[in-house]
């Protein structure tokens, strides 16, 4: 009977033993990947959020520390702004109309009809394609004299527009390069979503007397709710970091009506050589989206439903 | 009120038969059951009539109506689909109250008529919990619920029990049952389990390869099976088909089966002359053979006991027509009470049964010959 304390002791010390061992392997598993993070992920982070706090040569180099001087400039200038603005008209102007148009397309392509297949691959090809073939398509599309969309407005006896040219236009051309770029992902974990929800339930509904849009609306958004939050959260932060189109489309112009955070840091940067300011920017741009991004997930997943 | 009729109805599948030339009348109140193996058609034959499936010949008639082009939605009848089919993301009374929110019942009266379903089904408890916290049971109860929620005049329902474990089964079963007397409506339940026919069904109705082998009363289809198929799916265990020699005698004719040989009068004896064939495949049930004094010769292979009765294998003397295998002659199931004496493994026996309990077949055909 005395021995059983003893006993325990024992036992617990050779757990104990155990886990240690088992913690130093866990370590030495994770050390490669860690590794990689550190020098590509981790460091340089940390280098930007430092570099913010100093004013620099056009190198980097010969640093003078002005504490969280740059900070507040970024934060206060009205360039800053003008491009936060920009950049918040322009994730309006993308993610909700992405999300619908990837959604409705997968919604088409789901129909059992004969050559679907064909679709599916036609919907699903922007993924392939880099953003300057996607520019290069809408400079022709667009352009004021043989763009597709500007002979159709004369055939129809309007005056053409200049998209990339005017303040008002140039936005909305870039979310559309956007949008159809973004088309392909969205379409193609939109349909695996659609796959994944069982025949049956929409039979039932259809007996129960649902109709097309009830059944949308009551089954098809509900259970596709953790796959559209994917979208649209992955979405939102894709439009934060949108650069390639408005270099190669508008550089930022016209009066920097197409100005995105991203675009204005690399100006910031390689332009105006300027790296602790654009280091500042950055890391400003970083917390916006990790707030951006919580908060979309708090609110949003109250109304997801994972099954179960 | 609605009863259903198949006339003339198929069902293809590109080069599958999935139903083919289904007749098929189901008067109104009905509990119809449609047994029969995996994949001879009883779910493809529901379908069609939900409106669920095209019929690719012939029309669908309810209460009367041609509904061959009517769309689902306008039929006036329910479904209980073997997963359920439940709203994973709604709770019980959202799932119950569906339908009716469907057909723009106004909200007090859907909760009304909600509750009364759930009460009349015992989930007054579960209203507000989602299907993925219920167990198999209750939620087959909700698909239920659901189903009557509307007050349908016909409910299809395809193998909603099977995902049960076996007690449930047996108690929803009864329920069942009971819940056809109260509503008085149509049902059409489809199954493979024989048991599920024999006891659920006012009527059954055999299928086998998209055809329709048999329709009746569960004890007519039982006593009369209409061919082979028939007589060896309905019934477990299963009826013995033993194939003998038909030879001619004095007022009448010998079945001979291995070393014995069953003696039939005269009015047999014209029945199979009439059909012209050398051998017949002879069915008994396993509850009519007896062990004891009787004209076949056979071996008690194997015993084994249910407890309240016992199945004896026993192989039949003389018909080894296949040597080398382990057991070569052919194998009959009795059907023994447990009060009975046990008979011995290798002990050799004799084995009788009455005239009248025996059905003889075309073997080649499989359709059955009646004196
Ligand atoms: N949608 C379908 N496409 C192709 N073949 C099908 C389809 N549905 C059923 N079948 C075929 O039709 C036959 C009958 O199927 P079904 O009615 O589901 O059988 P059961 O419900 O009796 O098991 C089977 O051979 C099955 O493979
Ligand atoms: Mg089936």
């Amino acid at each position: 009977m005395n021995r059983r304390p003893v006993n325990d002791r024992a036992r617990t010390r050779t757990r104990t033993r155990r886990r240690w061992r088992e913690r130093g392997l866990a370590f030495t598993l994770l050390l490669p990947s860690l590794l990689v993070f550190g020098v590509f992920v981790f460091y340089p982070f940390a280098r930007t959020f430092w570099l913010g706090f100093f004013e620099t040569d056009p190198f980097g180099g010969r640093r003078t520390f002005v504490g969280l001087d740059q900070y507040t400039d970024t934060l206060t200038s009205s360039s800053f702004r003008n491009s936060l603005w920009v950049t918040l008209k322009f994730t309006l102007l993308t993610v909700p109309t992405g999300l619908a148009l990837g959604l409705g397309l997968a919604i088409l392509a789901h129909q059992k009809l004969r050559g679907m297949g064909f679709y599916r691959t036609v919907f699903s090809s922007t993924v392939a394609t880099s953003v300057a073939v996607a520019s290069l398509m809408f400079i022709s599309l667009l352009s004021p004299s043989v763009g597709l969309i500007n002979q159709a407005i004369r055939w129809f006896g309007g005056e053409p527009i200049f998209f990339l040219q005017s303040p008002g236009w140039a936005l909305v051309a870039i979310s559309a390069v956007t949008v159809w770029q973004n088309l392909g992902i969205i379409f193609i974990v939109t349909s695996a979503g659609l796959q994944s929800l069982p025949d049956d339930l929409y039979e039932s509904a259809r007996l129960d007397g649902a109709s097309a849009w009830s059944r949308f609306v009551d089954i098809t958004v509900p259970l596709l709710s953790p796959t559209l939050l994917f979208g649209f959260v992955v979405l939102t932060i894709t439009s934060f970091q949108t650069f390639g189109q408005v270099d190669l489309l508008t550089n930022g112009g016209p009066l920097e009506a197409t100005n995105l955070i991203v675009f204005s840091i690399f100006e910031t940067a390689f332009r105006d050589f300027n790296p602790g300011s654009a280091a500042a920017q950055a890391v400003v741009l970083f917390f916006i989206v990790l707030v951006l991004t919580a908060v979309q997930f708090k609110i949003l997943e109250r109304r997801v439903f994972y099954g179960r | 009120m609605a009863g259903v009729s198949f006339n003339g109805t198929s069902k293809h599948f590109d080069d599958v038969v999935a139903l083919d030339q289904l007749d098929l009348e189901i008067p109104d109140g009905e509990f119809l059951v449609l047994v029969g193996p995996s994949g001879c058609g009883k779910s493809t034959a529901l379908r069609i009539i939900a409106g669920l499936e095209e019929a690719t010949e012939g029309t669908l008639h309810i209460g009367g109506v041609d509904v061959t082009d009517v769309e689902p939605q306008h039929r006036d009848l329910a479904m209980v689909f073997q997963s359920y089919a439940l709203y994973p993301h709604k709770t019980v009374r959202q799932n119950i109250e569906f339908p009716l929110k469907s057909r723009k019942v106004p909200p007090a009266d859907r909760r009304a008529e909600a509750e009364t379903a759930a009460t009349m089904l015992g989930l007054g408890e579960l209203m507000d919990r989602r299907p993925g916290q219920l167990s198999g049971g209750q939620r087959q109860r909700v698909a239920l619920a659901r189903a009557l929620v509307r007050r349908p005049e016909v409910f299809l329902m395809d193998e909603p029990l099977s995902n049960l474990d076996a007690k449930t089964r047996v108690q929803t079963r009864a329920e069942l049952s009971e819940l056809h007397a109260t509503l008085g409506a149509t049902f059409i339940y489809v199954t493979h389990d024989q048991v599920e026919a024999m006891t659920m069904g006012t009527r059954i109705a055999v299928l086998d390869q998209g055809r329709l082998q048999q329709v009746g009363a569960p004890d007519d289809v039982y006593d009369r099976p209409a061919n082979l198929f028939v007589a060896g799916f309905i019934g477990s265990p299963p009826m013995n088909i033993v194939e003998a020699a038909v030879e001619r005698i004095d007022g009448g004719i010998r079945l001979a089966i291995g070393t014995g040989a069953f003696d039939l009068p005269e009015s047999w004896g014209a029945a199979v002359s009439a059909t012209g064939i050398e051998r017949v495949a002879i069915g008994i049930r396993p509850e009519h053979l007896r062990i004891g004094d009787g004209p076949i010769d056979g071996v008690v292979r194997t015993v084994e006991s249910l407890g309240h009765e016992r199945h004896i294998v026993c192989e039949l003397a003389g018909t080894d027509h296949r040597p080398g295998d382990l057991v070569p002659g052919d194998l009959v199931i009795v059907r023994q009470s447990a009060d009975d004496p046990a008979p011995r493994m290798g002990e050799a026996i004799h084995l009788g049964a009455e005239a009248r309990h025996l059905h003889l077949f075309d073997p080649d055909s499989g359709e059955r010959i009646d004196p």
